[in-house]
């Protein structure tokens, strides 16, 4: 018989790591970590909120694997935990008392670099109502197509594409603002 | 409020594509966040073998004989109430078990069963910690020293160092600056030095030691 670790496959790895194969599993969560961090990282948009939210998803991927009956694809399974793991991150942030807006005022200073760019995306992003963003990050970053992300957002296709829609032009606006607010900066120093 | 998509609205961006990427996580934050994971789904899952029962059992049955011992032979002992509560002469105040939280407000708490390493030295690397360890342990561990940095990062649990079980503990000087070592298995059962950062006992560095 094939070793579904070595053979690669997705759905057989997620099948043996379903049955308790402690290195299908330790695969799969490795394989993903990246993708999982990438979706947590965008929707939470703050680095340190990010890795918790993506700490948390890993967690539920492997409590809940057992329960992944392979209906959907394990992609979609996946995104899903790590998209419910950011939102969870964001309601948590919310009832703490930190102001939103101390990371980004780091930003000012110099106005360039790969951390004020990291910083620039992250604000822009907070800017964007999180339905919209998330949609938009399921299409533009995770790359899933309407009826995967109508799937994970558990939302019919015709409101995927308005999200998106409507969340990229939020977005498209917030990035040009800060186009123009740093023009400004640059011109009176 | 879909009639109001044009095919634009729907095409792939590559643009907001580009400013959405994220940089791939650096080996050691991942390795960490899959092995807390794996830690966390397999603790409480994990099914207790025969063997690990008599183990336990054997364990119990050694502290209470060593707890014993103490109460027949400290002289000044007040009762044996108070030599339960204080099993050991270590320097170190001890805690009930590894995995217990410390009570709010009380000091950070270093279980008996962790070896104190004690300050292992000024070292160049991460590689320098293995035959310093090694010789720290088998000098059966240096209580003349001890860290409340040390302390602290030890009672936040194995799992916040992607350990299933801390086994010995020190402290060092590393390229880096101070540093809290943390020494044990991971939950794969591989045999590990974590370096911490003694302020906030965030993992800096892991050096994986011989069996």
């Amino acid at each position: 018989m094939a070793d579904p670790v070595n053979a690669g496959d997705d759905a057989a790895i997620a099948a043996a790591a379903a049955a308790g194969d402690r290195q299908a599993l330790e695969t799969l969560l490795d394989r993903y970590a990246d993708r999982v961090h990438a979706i947590c990282r965008r929707i939470v948009a703050h680095p340190e909120d990010a890795l918790d939210a993506t700490q948390e998803a890993l967690i539920a991927i492997a409590r809940g694997i057992a329960s992944f009956d392979g209906r959907s694809a394990f992609t979609t399974w996946l995104y899903r935990v790590a998209t419910n793991a950011a939102l969870d991150e964001l309601r948590r942030r919310s009832r703490r008392p930190v102001p939103l807006d101390v990371p980004y005022d780091m930003a000012t200073p110099s106005g360039e670099g790969a951390v004020d760019a990291r910083l620039d995306v992250d604000r822009a992003l907070a800017d964007v109502p999180e339905e919209f963003r998330t949609a938009v990050v399921l299409r533009d970053l995770a790359d899933l197509d309407y009826s995967e992300i109508a799937a994970v957002l558990e939302v019919p296709v015709g409101t995927v594409k308005s999200r998106i829609a409507r969340g990229r032009e939020a977005l498209r606006g917030a990035l040009g603002n800060q186009d123009a607010s740093s023009e400004r900066r640059m011109r009176r120093s | 409020m879909n009639d109001d998509l044009t095919p634009d609205d729907l095409n792939d961006d590559p643009e907001l594509a580009a400013v959405l990427a994220v940089a791939p996580l650096d080996d050691l934050t991942r390795r960490l966040l899959v092995r807390t994971a794996l830690a966390r789904r397999f603790r409480a899952t994990r099914p207790v073998g025969r063997l690990a029962a008599a183990s336990g059992i054997a364990a119990a049955l050694v502290i209470g004989v060593l707890i014993g011992t103490l109460v027949v032979t400290r002289p000044d002992d007040p009762g044996p109430t108070t030599a339960a509560r204080a099993p050991t002469s270590s320097p170190a105040p001890s805690s009930p078990a590894p995995s217990a939280a410390p009570d709010a407000g009380a000091p950070a708490l270093v279980p008996t069963s962790v070896t104190p390493l004690g300050y292992l030295g000024v070292l160049d690397s991460g590689e320098a910690l293995r035959p310093a360890i090694a010789a720290r342990l088998e000098a059966g561990g240096d209580a003349s020293t001890t860290s409340e940095s040390a302390d602290v990062c030890v009672a936040r649990g194995p799992d916040a160092a992607g350990l299933a079980v801390i086994s010995a503990v020190g402290t060092a000087t590393l390229d880096t600056g101070p540093a809290v070592i943390l020494v044990g298995p991971t939950p794969i059962g591989e045999n590990l030095a974590v370096v911490l950062d003694p302020t906030s006992c965030a993992v800096l560095e892991t050096v994986t030691l011989q069996d």
